[in-house]
């Protein structure tokens, strides 16, 4: 059986910022091996993990999750050790009063930290009314200055503070479900992959820098030059004040220009005849995922996303539900299996 | 020392029975005399070598918090705030719902790719909801309703030389008190420890002590702001963590008298204990209701300073933990010759 719970909770505590994702990798690397072929880490810090198939064509399927998370560097170290910070991807500085982060030591250990806030007795009407920026907001560690210049240095990694946590039906709260949560399923896949006979060998590629602008992926596909790829990552659920892809009922599938029609079309005739539910999502604009990136790579790859339904994104407590893990794991299973040699031919335009 | 079990139990004002819980069992051994009035202030009578006169130590049990509003048809829980909690420290943070189960929840945002416009909006607290994971208000029948008390999700933890909690404010007063408590020494006068209710919510609970206790002197044992950082201004750090306990002159809601300020100053003095004074007029205390209560009384305050009070994450120094405690102690045991004057 797939651990889901105890997978999760270990992958979303690890410090991975993007273009510091070795920590994320080494774990994955000891948790996938079982289950594939052959593995390693290219030049950008990707890293990519082979299941063959049993096909005459060596045909590539290349599944694309990152494992970076948003967060910040130290950019300053300030009087009696507070520290400014620079953000690293997209954080809204509108969340961090009173949030607990770590920053990550020289000797790589993880020091509990805390934004600043002024108390409601001491604020001022005009800052009730200003959204926070980077220069109004600064992290306490409670160490001395000569220990934090000791331990810290300007570029010193920080991420959230927060640990995975079970709600209510199924739903489950946490930092950087965006996108190691996807992860898991690709690992979930490759453990499913196991017991399924398949042609095409699949390269679970394992993303570095997606929340900087999506340069693993990029680069992994050059190097792969997979036949078919398939990215996953998060996409943005319903939650109050946004109508979005609704949480338990399936993936996402993408479409747009973005996206090979003909793999949208099998992934949604996959998913009618196993009956896994799923949304089309519209996305009238390429980019913003790995699928954006990976599209354009040498002379175009054909390629499709699935969104894994997410409240809350770039927050420490994003909320996701298992059920549409376990839909997607089923639904990539299904879709694998239909990959055999003809499939190739059909890709070519008519 | 309790401090760390005594932060990490909920108790919104109104909903401290934990806490009083708590309390009264480390303290039973060390009573002459335990009451609970109908506001729940827990007051507990320490008798001294004379009975003429009556001293009071008080400190508020209640912390800052959320409590359940409304709950919608989709599942999401409206809150409103218990106590003074700025809308801006509340998105992404974590709370606990002490219904009839306990319910872990998440208070959510609009991710900062679909703001649009309102990327600039200040947030507004009645923008704001928690997530506990139902889909519908159904899966909350006989779980939570309306009414419920919400903690912040706080685990006590040591930071640095520091410690990290919620509810310093004001479990670090109840916990000095304890510690007083449990050194049991014979004060000179009659004593009563008073653990109250509401101080939150307006100072509730201190007036209905005040009216049964009639203190002739009193000290309010709290934490207070220290807004001591580097992006603050000087003149509104009002306290700095490790310099010791802080002795007010006055607060929004009183100013104290120049003998009690005076009386404190020498007791710290004589006994080398490190102080602070409070250097700014900012928010108010129990002290309000002592010293207008009845007759009038004299009061004292002595505060620990406590970083980001009133949020889910509030940090202070053990040094000033043990220096506050020596002080109150020391103050325990003096000859109060000013009541006699």
């Amino acid at each position: 059986m797939f651990d889901w719970e105890k997978n999760l909770q270990q992958i979303t505590d690890l410090y991975g910022l993007s273009g510091e994702e070795s920590s994320v990798i080494q774990w994955i690397q000891k948790e996938i091996a079982p289950f594939v072929d052959e593995s390693y880490v290219n030049t950008l810090g990707s890293f990519v993990a082979i299941k063959k198939g049993k096909g005459s064509q060596r045909a590539k399927l290349m599944i694309s999750t990152h494992i970076d998370e948003i967060g910040f560097v130290v950019g300053a170290i300030l009087e009696n050790g507070f520290l400014r910070v620079e953000p690293r991807g997209g954080v809204d500085p509108k969340i961090l009063q009173a949030q607990e982060c770590f920053v990550r030591d020289i000797h790589n250990e993880m020091i509990p930290c805390v934004f600043s806030t002024v108390p409601p007795h001491l604020v001022k009407p005009e800052e009730r009314t200003k959204v926070p920026s980077y220069d109004t907001l600064i992290l306490d560690t409670g160490l001395e200055e000569k220990e934090v210049r000791k331990r810290i240095h300007v570029g010193s990694g920080i991420i959230f503070k927060s640990s995975f946590t079970k709600l209510l039906s199924d739903h489950y709260a946490g930092k950087t479900l965006d996108n190691r949560s996807c992860a898991v399923i690709s690992m979930a896949v490759a453990h499913e992959l196991m017991t399924v006979l398949h042609d095409w060998d699949v390269y679970f590629v394992f993303s570095s820098q997606e929340e900087v602008g999506t340069k693993g992926a990029g680069t992994s596909a050059w190097e792969i030059e997979p036949n078919v790829a398939i990215a996953m990552d998060v996409g943005f659920g319903s939650q109050n004040g946004h109508d979005g892809l609704p949480l338990g009922k399936g993936p996402g599938i993408g479409i747009g220009p973005n996206f090979t029609p003909k793999i949208v079309n099998d992934l949604r005739e996959c998913a009618d005849n196993k009956y896994i539910p799923f949304t089309l999502e519209p996305c009238a604009r390429p980019g913003g995922t790995d699928a954006g990136s990976i599209q354009i790579v040498r002379s175009g790859i054909p390629t499709a996303l699935l969104s894994l339904p997410l409240r809350y994104m770039h927050t420490p407590v994003e909320v996701l539900n298992l059920k549409d893990c376990k839909y997607i794991v089923e639904l990539l299973t299904a879709y694998i299996k239909t990959l055999n040699d003809e499939y190739l031919e059909g890709l070519q335009w008519s | 020392m309790v401090l760390k079990e005594l932060c990490n139990l909920p108790g919104i004002s109104g909903y401290e029975n934990e806490v009083r819980t708590f309390i009264r069992h480390e303290i039973a051994d060390f009573a002459d005399e335990i009451k609970i009035d109908c506001l729940g202030n827990l007051m507990v009578k320490k008798r001294g070598h004379n009975c003429s006169k009556h001293i009071m130590y008080l400190a508020h049990m209640d912390e800052v918090g959320l409590m359940v509003e409304k709950i919608d048809s989709n599942g999401i829980v409206k809150f409103s705030t218990v106590g003074g909690i700025l809308p801006s420290i509340l998105p992404a943070s974590r709370v606990t719902i002490m219904g009839k189960k306990t319910l872990q929840g998440v208070i959510g945002i609009l991710p900062i790719h679909l703001q649009k416009n309102a990327i600039m909006d200040p947030i507004k607290m009645d923008s704001l909801y928690i997530d506990v994971g139902a889909s519908s208000d159904k899966d909350l029948q006989g779980s939570i309703e309306m009414g419920d008390p919400i903690v912040f999700n706080t685990a006590y933890e040591e930071y640095g030389r520091l410690w990290k909690a919620k509810a310093f404010d004001d479990r670090v007063g109840c916990s000095i008190m304890i510690d007083m408590l449990k050194q049991n020494i014979t004060p000179a006068y009659d004593t009563w420890f008073v653990f109250a209710t509401q101080e939150e919510v307006g100072l509730r609970g201190s007036a209905t002590a005040t009216y049964q206790i009639q203190p002739d002197f009193a000290v309010v044992l709290e934490g207070t702001t220290a807004c001591d950082n580097p992006l603050v201004e000087r003149n509104r750090y009002t306290t700095q963590l490790g310099k010791g306990p802080a002795i007010s002159i006055a607060h929004n809601g009183f100013v104290f008298s120049k003998k009690i300020f005076d009386f404190f100053k020498s007791v710290s003095e004589k006994h080398q204990i490190p102080y602070q004074i409070k250097e700014k007029v900012a928010g108010g205390n129990d002290a309000t209701n002592i010293g207008k209560g009845e007759k009038g009384s004299y009061v004292g305050s002595l505060s620990v300073p406590v970083r980001y009070i009133h949020s889910p994450v509030s940090l202070m120094h053990p040094e000033d933990y043990q220096n506050t405690l020596q002080l109150a102690l020391a103050i325990y045991q003096e000859n109060h010759s000013f009541l006699t004057l």
